[in-house]
């Protein structure tokens, strides 16, 4: 029934350049929250755009905080001047950022990321220290407690690393 | 044009699933102050010490299955006020 597993196997096919971040980056590093969500960092120019335009074609998507607006334009240049896309597709709602709370923009959290393999699909996820980070800086509450439960996680990497915590 | 995600591939593979910790290991995980800043913080440890045994997409499943469920909730409280 995995539709964020699908999801991601239409964007690394397409070639979309991203980096996973959020609340499913929590989830591959272990988080127990749940998302409902996919959130990416991503460069928002144009050939960037039309790779993410052919991943999602067929599904339906449209603007997630504007349903009655047309549905996305099929051209990359309409999307000059965006700084984030919040997408519903019929595979879950995705949203494409262009900035990360204390990261930076996508370059930065590509340099602060690692790749991971889900089932195959190889893409490249925001570190657990640069999460942990982002989640800090967000400082709402349930982003803290994210925070929380992702530091005890790298104390569980430190420990099997047979460091000190 | 800017490389694609297949441009950076890494030519070593990753491995997938998380190696459990050996009973040592996670009694001196579970002794941390990060993990017990957790468990007083209310995270339930016993699911998040089960996670660390998945693979990222088992958990991404997980995590899926767990959606649907908050999504029917919610449609489940709009339909009720309505």
């Amino acid at each position: 029934m995995t539709t964020t597993l699908d999801l991601l196997q239409r964007l690394h096919d397409s070639g979309f350049h991203m980096v996973i971040v959020g609340g499913v980056a929590g989830a591959a590093h272990g988080s127990s929250f749940t998302t409902t969500d996919l959130d990416v960092s991503a460069p928002l120019d144009p050939d960037n755009i039309a790779r993410l335009l052919a991943a999602l074609a067929g599904l339906n998507p449209r603007w997630r905080m504007h349903p009655a607006l047309p549905p996305l334009p099929a051209d990359p240049a309409g999307y000059a001047g965006f700084k984030n896309l919040y997408i519903r597709t019929t595979l879950g709602d995705l949203d494409v950022l262009g900035e990360i709370a204390g990261i930076g923009a996508a370059a930065a959290v590509e340099a602060n990321s690692e790749w991971r393999d889900f089932a195959g699909i190889r893409c490249r996820v925001i570190t657990l220290d640069a999460l942990i980070r982002a989640k800090r800086a967000l400082g709402r509450p349930k982003d803290l407690a994210v925070a929380t439960e992702l530091e005890a996680i790298r104390g569980r990497h430190r420990t099997s690393r047979g460091e000190g915590s | 044009m800017m490389p694609s995600s297949h441009d950076l591939l890494p030519t070593t593979p990753t491995p997938t699933p998380t190696p459990a910790l050996s009973p040592e290991e996670l009694a001196a995980w579970r002794a941390t102050p990060e993990y017990l800043s957790a468990r007083e913080f209310g995270i339930d440890m016993e699911v998040l010490e089960f996670l660390q045994t998945l693979s990222a997409a088992e958990r991404i499943e997980r995590n899926d299955r767990f959606a649907a469920l908050v999504s029917a909730a919610r449609a489940s409280q709009v339909r009720s006020r309505s």
